[in-house]
């Protein structure tokens, strides 16, 4: 489980729009499920819609669905790379207002307990094998 | 990475799933899997030569059991993807001239 934070000089919502609508920029180009660099990454803003890379000749790679949909504060969604579709990780971001900018606070675990209670308790047991396939798929993808 | 390559098998990530419980010796892991004897000694040889897992002899048979060092190397890896996303992240949060654009 991973437990990450950063400081941006940015408000929230500013954050909540660079970390969603320019996540193709940011997203470590070595790390991409299609293997090339020059795909960009897009979320559906809603629950329920896609986060997922598009190549310019048009292939679609889904890396996760969002579960949760509420900006500037948070957004959460599951995550697919490595442990596929049907195992997927978890990955919840939250903006946190603060003097001069927003603590980004990224958590990536097993999966959330209220979204998939059947598996949760499997994730939970072999997480560090979750932890490593996925790892495995980004080296995969690395150039 | 070693570690990275051996775990880009679903049975050997079944095989260390079932050693995270507790040792088994190679028998009972080959009863769980629909191959043969010398292919389950085959995974195991290669997760042994990733680190991931060790083995000792019981008898005249080998037991394996995870090895807690191969498993800490992956997070960190995984840390250090997330590390270069947020450091990424901050680069094009603070100099995004219009984020409501297209």
């Amino acid at each position: 489980m991973i437990d990450k934070e950063i400081v941006v000089a940015v408000a929230p919502s500013r954050a909540f729009l660079a970390w969603t609508r320019r996540i193709g920029m940011w997203w470590p180009p070595g790390h991409r499920m299609s293997g090339s660099t020059d795909g960009d990454l897009a979320f559906e803003e809603r629950v329920g819609g896609r986060l997922f890379e598009r190549t310019p000749d048009g292939r679609e790679f889904d890396y996760g669905v969002v579960l949760e949909w509420d900006p500037p504060a948070c957004l959460r969604h599951s995550f697919f790379p490595g442990t596929g579709r049907d195992q997927p990780t978890e990955v919840e971001v939250r903006f946190v207002a603060v003097e001069g900018g927003t603590r980004v606070e990224v958590r990536h675990r097993a999966a959330g307990s209220a979204a998939f209670p059947k598996t949760a308790a499997v994730f939970e047991r072999n997480w560090e094998v979750v932890l490593a396939a996925f790892a495995e798929h980004a080296r995969i993808a690395t150039p | 990475m070693k570690a990275l390559d051996a775990l880009g098998n679903p049975v050997r990530r079944e095989m260390l799933a079932l050693l995270r419980d507790r040792p088994r010796p190679v028998g009972e892991l080959a009863e769980r899997f629909p191959i043969s004897r010398p292919a389950v000694s085959r995974h195991l040889k290669v997760l042994e030569g990733a680190g991931l897992v060790e083995h000792e002899s019981v008898g005249r048979e080998n037991h394996y059991r995870v090895c807690r060092e191969g498993f800490e190397a992956v997070e960190a890896w995984l840390d250090a993807f997330w590390d270069e996303a947020l450091q990424r992240f901050k680069l094009v949060a603070e100099n995004l001239d219009d984020p409501e654009s297209p």
